[in-house]
Formats: structure tokens, sequence, C-alpha cells
């Protein structure tokens, strides 16, 4: 069973200028421990796609199925219990909470959620920045960081509640090729531990690690392969 | 061992949210500040107002006020006795109350109200309390109020008695009666004296004043009690002028203490608001800084309720400690303003406890108030979706002042700043014109209050009152001829009611009301009519009432039909018109020629003078047998009635500023800290420390130009509203809408200064950053 299924979801937007649609007929399926790229220019409808996997963004038409859930039909309190269990979003910019520490921004998920018992968040929390290489760093506010330290801390925050799906919109946008490159390598490993990784990118670098692409143009998929 | 509910506030989320509040310290001072001022404000005036609401009546029921006094022509022990086994009637004592003058300086008299005690071992009924003194005070002696020390002055003092020559008598010391207007207040000086001392004084030891206490506890029962002893007197050879029933149980200044608690508690409430309205103005702005974090919150699975949880904690948190600080310091306020009010009224204040429910109310302020005026941006930002919190908005496309041209580019950015987020200027605008409005009103109050004051004196166009024992043509073509003296009228004056019972208090002036015969031609009062005419010559039965007279005619208006008592005789009148009069108690005004018909002579004289020294030289040197009140006097009785109410107003006037202001400067530095990146980027390319300061500055300025303008409007309905609700209350006629230009220019003054300096320090903070620290701000 894939761990994305979207069927034929049209996305139109009202616009001063009149309707505009960011996706038209898109469908797409991805299966658990698929390391998917999606690739396109600016505005051919890449991070709309990214909004309906992750419940951020209805669709007009079609249905979208994640991780077993009809996405498509959760109500905004359905979406955020689902959302917070099922998906990790890490974002191009990191956005760690900036009053909290590195350890305090991975334990937030599991706070919100309720994931794990109160007693194992931070040791959880921990485990994983050790995992990414920053356990060090756990007690640092973000700002105190570097920008692939702090990509770090956003993808161990983002697998807090080890989600099946993460969700990733550029994440390598914002780093130097060496530290973009130890991201992509550790988007592959959590893939390779049977996570389902989705990432939007602009460059070729992620080439190498990723198991699949999503090529989209003028709002319709051009290529997957 | 930690507690669940210490390890759930542990959390991640509830550490964020500390952090917050402590990064943004002075924001979260100044949210609590605020909220702790308004809280503090209710609670003073809860507090006084509990406190001494609760003593005026301990001090007034522990003087075992008469229920009701009987006027007659003479009592002793003996009648008392009787009357004291009559039904209905719990106790009775004879007394008798005069009012005289006596000399405080060369050429100047004040009234002197003497209360005449036949036994003082032995008072029931409308005690007193020894201060000093001897007691009883021997002969040729007297007592006075202790409010009224300042007035008289020490040693021997000369006191005329209406029909009397002026003697002297000694003070011997002072009693504390708080059932009577404070004497300072009344400008009139209260003597308690033996029957022998009255004698001393040339009077007759004759008691006149049957005082008794009632099984009935209401007016009506009162008065229907006092009317079926009256009837028994009159079987027993007795005549009885007058029955004096005041409201049961009400110190006679209890409802201006209470109009000025309500005044107070109203502007108590608005700056609660106002305060409550400036913290959801910053959390509001907090919000909108947040409103990334709040998009990332969600994404990494937070609900709309957790959300709105941890911002109303925040909110929580704030009105706790605006409680903590607030209640303690509203508490103490309000137990020092019980304090000045008791000075005031002459009570003393047996306790300062105050009620378990005005703790409780302070408590709800604090928290209550701003969680629910804070709901509102809390609600708005909670349910916004990931995708509109992670996008920027609020930024509209195009704003009025985008179509501005023609203005310099400075100029221009600070208008179009003003107008970026249109909420957030509307209730910067709101916070600044509410302020403005209530600080503009209670000035437009004050001045509407000098203003009636001073065209209800300019109304009586005469310096002098003095009333004669009997007429007297040949003292008053004496006194016609005076230099100074412009004009001379005979009036009448006899106390009436409206039926046969009265509600005037012992003082004979408050509660009191009076018929006066005004000569056809007289030029000395032109009272400005507010229903009907004026009277005319030949008007027999007509007459016009004065404003206070709806007090006991509540529902007369011109055109009705009128039953006057009159010393015990009922006298039909047709109501022609009404009269606005202030500082005047209830009066019902008819032509001479129909007082004389119904009243006897009239021996009042109302004299325009520009001498009154030389007056009162010919009133001594002809030892006239009557008392004397100037204008000026009666100016300073109403001033002295009104100053507290007045100065209270001012108080609050500029309580309501501040917090405006207060308001501004923390909308204003929320709206710096938005734009840091924004001053960064235009230093960057080119713009000057002095151009971001000049484009902040003209951007508060301009708000604060708004404001005023939003201030002015507002404060006409405020002021008319309040005007209208004090004016009843102490004159029952609304006060006239007066526009303070001085208040005007003040707030003019407050508003544009406030801005500017509002501005100033975050714009100057801004403008200190560097291009890189800026950049980072987040």
């Amino acid at each position: 069973m894939p761990v994305i299924d979207v069927r034929e979801v049209t996305k139109t937007y009202d616009t001063p200028q009149g309707p505009f649609t960011a996706l038209r007929r898109v469908s797409l399926k991805t299966n658990a421990g698929e390391f998917l790229a999606v690739v396109g220019r600016s505005g051919s409808g890449k991070s709309t796609l990214i909004n309906m996997i992750t419940g951020i963004d209805r669709p007009t038409s079609g249905e979208v199925h994640v991780a077993g859930a009809a996405v498509h039909e959760l109500d905004q309190q359905a979406l955020a219990v689902w959302r917070g269990r099922n998906v990790g979003v890490v974002f191009q910019f990191f956005q760690l909470l900036p009053t909290l520490t590195v350890a305090e921004n991975v334990m937030l998920p599991m706070d919100f959620c309720d994931t794990y018992p109160r007693a194992e968040r931070r040791p959880r929390a921990l485990a994983l920045l050790e995992r990414f290489g920053i356990a060090q760093q756990a007690d640092k506010l973000p700002a105190a960081l570097s920008g692939g330290q702090q990509q770090r801390a956003a993808i161990a925050r983002a697998l807090a509640n080890d989600p099946p799906l993460l969700v990733a919109d550029e994440p390598t946008g914002n780093l130097d090729s060496s530290t973009a490159i130890a991201v992509l390598e550790l988007f592959a490993a959590i893939a390779a531990e049977g996570t389902t990784v989705v990432m939007v990118t602009h460059g070729s670098d992620a080439a190498p690690y990723i198991t699949s692409t999503v090529e989209l143009a003028d709002a319709t998929v051009s290529a997957h392969v | 061992m930690s507690s669940p509910l210490s390890e759930r506030l542990s959390g991640p989320r509830w550490r964020k949210l500390r952090r917050d509040m402590a990064l943004a310290w002075g924001r979260t001072v100044m949210m609590i500040v605020a909220i702790a001022a308004g809280v503090t404000g209710i609670g003073a005036v809860l507090s006084a107002n509990a406190i001494a609401s609760r003593e005026i009546t301990r001090n007034y029921l522990g003087t075992a006020p008469a229920a009701a006094t009987l006027e007659l022509d003479r009592a002793d022990a003996a009648l008392a006795e009787q009357v004291r086994g009559r039904p209905g009637i719990t106790d009775a004592q004879a007394r008798a109350t005069l009012t005289a003058t006596m000399r405080i300086g060369p050429d100047e008299w004040r009234t002197l109200v003497l209360f005449v005690v036949p036994d003082f071992d032995d008072m029931r009924i409308s005690t007193f309390a020894r201060e000093s003194g001897a007691w009883p005070p021997p002969s040729g002696t007297m007592l006075i109020e202790r409010a009224a020390r300042d007035m008289v002055p020490p040693g021997p003092v000369e006191v005329r008695l209406p029909g009397g020559q002026s003697r002297t008598i000694t003070v011997s010391g002072t009693v504390h009666d708080p059932s009577l207007a404070p004497a300072w207040q009344d400008r009139a000086g209260y003597g308690y004296i033996t029957p022998q001392t009255l004698a001393v004084l040339g009077g007759s030891a004759t008691l006149d004043e049957l005082k008794i206490r009632t099984e009935a506890t209401t007016r009506e029962g009162i008065a229907q009690t006092s009317r079926e002893l009256a009837a028994w007197l009159r079987t027993q050879g007795n005549q009885v002028h007058e029955i004096q029933v005041p409201p049961p149980g009400q110190h006679p200044h209890e409802g201006q203490m209470q109009a000025l608690m309500l005044m107070l508690l109203i502007f108590a409430l608005l700056g609660l608001m106002l305060a409550a309205i400036l913290v959801a103005a910053v959390i509001g702005g907090m919000l909108v800084q947040q409103i990334r974090q709040i998009g990332v919150m969600k994404a990494i699975g937070a609900r709309t309720g957790q959300i709105a949880g941890l911002y109303a904690v925040q909110v929580l948190l704030l009105g706790l400690a605006a409680a903590a600080v607030g209640v303690p310091v509203g508490t103490l306020a309000g137990r020092a303003f019980a304090d000045v009010v008791a000075d005031l009224l002459n009570l003393n204040l047996h306790s300062q406890a105050v009620p378990l429910w005005v703790y409780a109310s302070q408590l709800v302020a604090a928290v209550l108030v701003p969680l629910l005026v804070a709901a509102v941006p809390i609600r708005r930002a909670a349910r916004l979706t990931i995708r509109e919190a992670i996008s920027d908005y609020g930024v509209r496309q195009e704003t009025v002042s985008a179509r501005l041209t023609g203005l310099s580019r400075t100029l221009l950015m600070a208008l179009r700043n003003a107008f970026r987020r249109r909420a957030r200027l509307a209730l910067t605008l709101g916070l600044l014109s509410v302020g403005g409005a209530l600080f503009l009103a209670g000035l437009n109050v004050a001045a509407a209050w000098q203003r009636t004051v001073d065209d209800g004196m300019a109304a009586r166009r005469y310096d002098m009152e003095v009333r004669l024992a009997a007429a007297d043509p040949a003292l008053v073509e004496r006194i016609r001829t005076t230099p100074g003296v412009t004009r001379v009228e005979t009036w009448g004056g006899a106390p009436t009611a409206a039926g046969d019972v009265v509600s005037t208090y012992p003082d004979g002036g408050h509660g009191s009301f009076s018929l006066r015969g005004v000569p056809e031609d007289s030029r000395l009062l032109d009272l400005p009519l507010t229903s009907g005419r004026w009277l005319a010559p030949g008007d027999t039965n007509a007459v016009v009432l004065n404003s206070m007279a709806a007090n006991p005619l509540p529902d007369a208006k011109a055109g009705d039909t009128l039953t006057l008592n009159l010393d015990g005789r009922a006298t039909t009148w047709h109501i022609v018109g009404t009269v606005r009069e202030i500082g005047s108690p209830a009066a019902a005004y008819v032509t001479k020629t129909a007082f004389e018909q119904h009243a006897g002579p009239a021996r009042d004289l109302r004299i325009a003078t520009s001498d009154t020294a030389a007056v009162q030289r010919v009133l001594r040197d002809a030892r006239v047998e009557g008392s004397n009140l100037a204008t000026a006097e009666l100016r300073e009785a109403v001033g002295g009635h009104t100053f507290v109410l007045i100065g209270a107003l001012i108080a609050l006037a500029v309580l309501m500023a501040i917090i405006g202001v207060l308001g501004l400067t923390a909308t204003t530095g929320t709206s710096m800290v938005e734009r840091t990146r924004e001053f960064a980027v235009m230093q960057a390319i080119g713009a000057t420390p002095r151009t971001v300061l000049g484009i902040v500055l003209g951007e508060t300025v301009f708000v604060g130009l708004l404001s005023w303008l939003a201030a002015a409007l507002l404060a006409l309905p405020v002021s008319w509203m309040i005007g209208d609700l004090l004016g009843d209350l102490a004159f029952r006629a609304p006060l006239p809408l007066t526009i303070s230009p001085l208040a005007l220019g003040l707030w003019a003054l407050a508003a544009v200064a406030g801005s500017a300096l509002a501005g100033a320090a975050p714009a100057r903070r801004a403008a200190r950053l560097t291009i890189r620290q800026a950049l980072a701000y987040v």
C-alpha cells in the first residue's frame, strides 16, 4: 500500500487577475522508504503539491491519501492531529523557534501530540540529535548554531514523533554545498530505514541520493522516474 | 518530586511562553502596569465606596437621628413624655434649633445654626459626641461642631439671634456631629448650647421642636405616624407648623458621595477597558510577530486549541501578575481615599475593612477582562491555517495613502506606513482617542460645572440676601442710599411643602423647600426658563418652580395645579413655568403680591451693591434683627460641595490620558520591532538614521494628530452624557455642553508630544542597529 496516493488532484486559486490553476489533474503514488524529489521551475506547482500531501492546503478536486488517511476529507482539527503523528516537515529556513533550545525544539512535537511519555521526551530528543551529530548543541538556542546544524536540528524535530512521512521544502536551498550534501545523506539514510521522504528541490545535487523524481511543469506532472 | 501540573507546565511550549515574555520584558511590564493601573482604579473606588458607604451609615445612624421633627409653638419634657406613649412612637425629646449669625470679621457675619439641648446627659435622639470642653457647656458658652473649628474664631464670639441683638459668648469646646453636612462645606457654623445660654443670647428659653423616633422605617410610614401625631397634638391645643421627615437613615451628603463614587467607578471601568484594549493591542502585535512561529507549531502538530491556550495563558499570567500588584495597591488607595471622604464628610472611620467581594471583583477584572478582550486577536491568530501563517499576510495591495502625491518622500512613507496595518492603526487610534476623549470630557465637564455655577450666580443679580425679623421700609431706604448700592428689593420667603410633610434636615437647609415672592418689577433675578413662562404682573396663583423643586415634586410640570402647604394651610397654585436655578434648595416663585396674600408681609431683602461692607455697617448700626448671606458666600458653599468631584474628574482625566499615551507607545513599539528588517533594508539602500527617525516620527505624530481630532469629536457625546448625569444628581438640571479650549490645547500638546516620545525611543533604537544586526532580527 503506497504511503502517498494522490489521485487526479486539481488546485485552483482565485486571484484578482482571475482563477489560477496551480495543479491540474496530478496523480502520484509513493511507497514506504522512497526518497522522492519534486522538481520543476518556480511556479510549476511544487509547493502546492507538497501542501496537498501535508494537508496544509486542500485540493479543488481529486483525492489525497497519505499514511492511510483520506487527507482531503479531514477537518482542520483532525488534520492537525493526523499531521502531528504522520508527517514531519522541514522548512528551507529551518524555522526553529528562537526562544527554545535545540532539544526543546525537538521535544515540542512530542509535547503537542503527546506521543511519548514526558519522561521519555528529552532522552528521545537527545538521541535524535546524537544521531545527526549535534547532541553537544542540545541546550543552545538556535541562533548559536550554524545553518547546517540548524537544518539537522529541524530534521530531528521533524522525526520527533517518528512519522512515516518526512516532507522537506527546499531543505538545502539555504546551505552551502558540503552541508547540503550532508543533509541529503541524512535524508537518504532516513529513507533507507523505511520513512518516506519527499523533497522539493531546484538543484540536481540530490540525484545520487533519491530513489524517484517527479517533475512538474505548467501545473502537471511532466515526468515521473 | 514534581507534581503532574508542574511537570505539565515545564513542557517546551510553556518554556517558550516564559521566555517570550521575558524576552519582551518591556512590553510585558507595560501590560502588567496597564492592567494593574486599571485594577488599582477599580479597587480604589470599590474599596473606598464600600468603606465610606458602610461608615457614613454607621456614623449617621450612630447619632440616633430623629425620624421626624415637628415644629411647634412650644415643646417640653412633659409633652415629650406624653408623645412617647402615642402609637407608633418609640421615643421623643424636646429641642430647639435657631439660625443665628456670628461675626467672623469686622464687617463679616456667617450663618450659625444653634442646637438647643435641655439635657446634655440625657440625649437619646439626634445625639452628638463630646470631643473637648466642659459637658454640658456652662451658661454663656457653646460647643461647636469640630468641622467648624476653622470657621469660628477662638475665644469670645459675637452671636446675633433672629430678632435679637448681638451678644458675646465663648466657645468652650467641640463635639462631633456626623449627622450634619460638614460645616466647612456649607459655610455655616454649628453651635450646641443649653437653654440658659440661649437666654444669655437674648432668646426665649422655650423649646419648640419635638424630635421623634418611630416604629415605621420608611419615609411614608414615618410621615403617616407624624401626621397622626400632629393631629393629636393639635387636639391638645398645640400648633404644628411643620413636619420634617428627611430621607430615613440617609446622611444629607450621601447622594453627593454616591454620585462621586458612581462617577469615579465609571471612569475606573473605562480605565480598565482601556488597559484591556492596550493588552489586546500588544498581544495582537506580538501575535503578528509570531505568525510564522504559529505556522511552524501547527506544521509540527499543534492544534488550534493548543495555540490559543498558549497565548490565553500568557494573558492569564499577565492578569494574575497585575492583580498581585493592583489588588494591594488598590486596597491601600481605597483606604486612603476613604480617609479623604471621611474627612470631607466629617466622619469617623470605625473600620477600614474591605469586603471580600471587592477583592474578588478586582481579581475578576484583572484576569477576565483582558482575557475577554485579547480573545479576539488570539482566536484570529490561532485559527490561521499553516499556509496563511507561513506566507506573509496583512499588507494590503493598496492603501488610501498610496494615492497621496505631491508630498516629500519621507512624509509620504510616514503616511503610508501609518495606513499599512489598518487594524493596528484603528486600535492605536481607538486607544489614544478614547483616552483623549475621556481626558477632554473630564475637563469639559469641569468647565461645564464652573460655567453652570457662574451662570447660576450671574442669574442672581444681587450681592446680599438679608432676612429681616419684620418689614422695615426705613431701613430699606437707608440701604438704598448707601454708597455702592444700586438696587434693593423686598422679597417674600417662607418654608413650604408639597404636602403636609417636608424633607428638611435638622440644619434647615438640606432638603428644604421654600416659597419666594418676587416683586413684579424685579430686576435682580434672571433665571433661564426651561419650560412655560416667568411670572407676570397680576398673577395671583401662578407659580414657577426651580430645578431642585423636582425633588419634592418629581412629576410637576407647567400647566399642572399644585397644592403647597404654608404654615399648616393648604394653598392652591397653577404652575406656569420652570426655571433653571443653581445653588438654591427647592423653591417655588410667586409674585410678591400673591406671596403677601398667602404668607404675610415680605421681609427678605435682595441687595445689589459693589460694597457689601458698607451695607453690613448700615445693618450693624441699625442693629437690624436679621441674618444675611452674601452671594459670594453661596458661591463658596456650592464650590465646597463639588470641588472634590471636579478634582477627582480632573485626576481621572489625566489617568485616562496616560493610559492612552501608553497604548500608543505599546503599539508604536510593536510596529517598530516588526519593521526592523525594513529599516535595515532602507539603510542598506542609502537611507540615513535621520531619515528613519523622520519616517517614524512623522508616522506617530500623524497618528497623534488624527487621534486628537477623533478625541475632540468623541468627547462631545461623552461630555454631554456625564454632564447630564452629574447635573441631574447635583442640580436636577443637566450641565450645558461645554468645550474647554484649554483641554483641547492640552490634549493636542499631549497627543503630539506623547506620540513623538512614543516613536522616538524605538525609532532611535532601530536607527542605531547595524544593517547586519537588523537583517538578522527574528
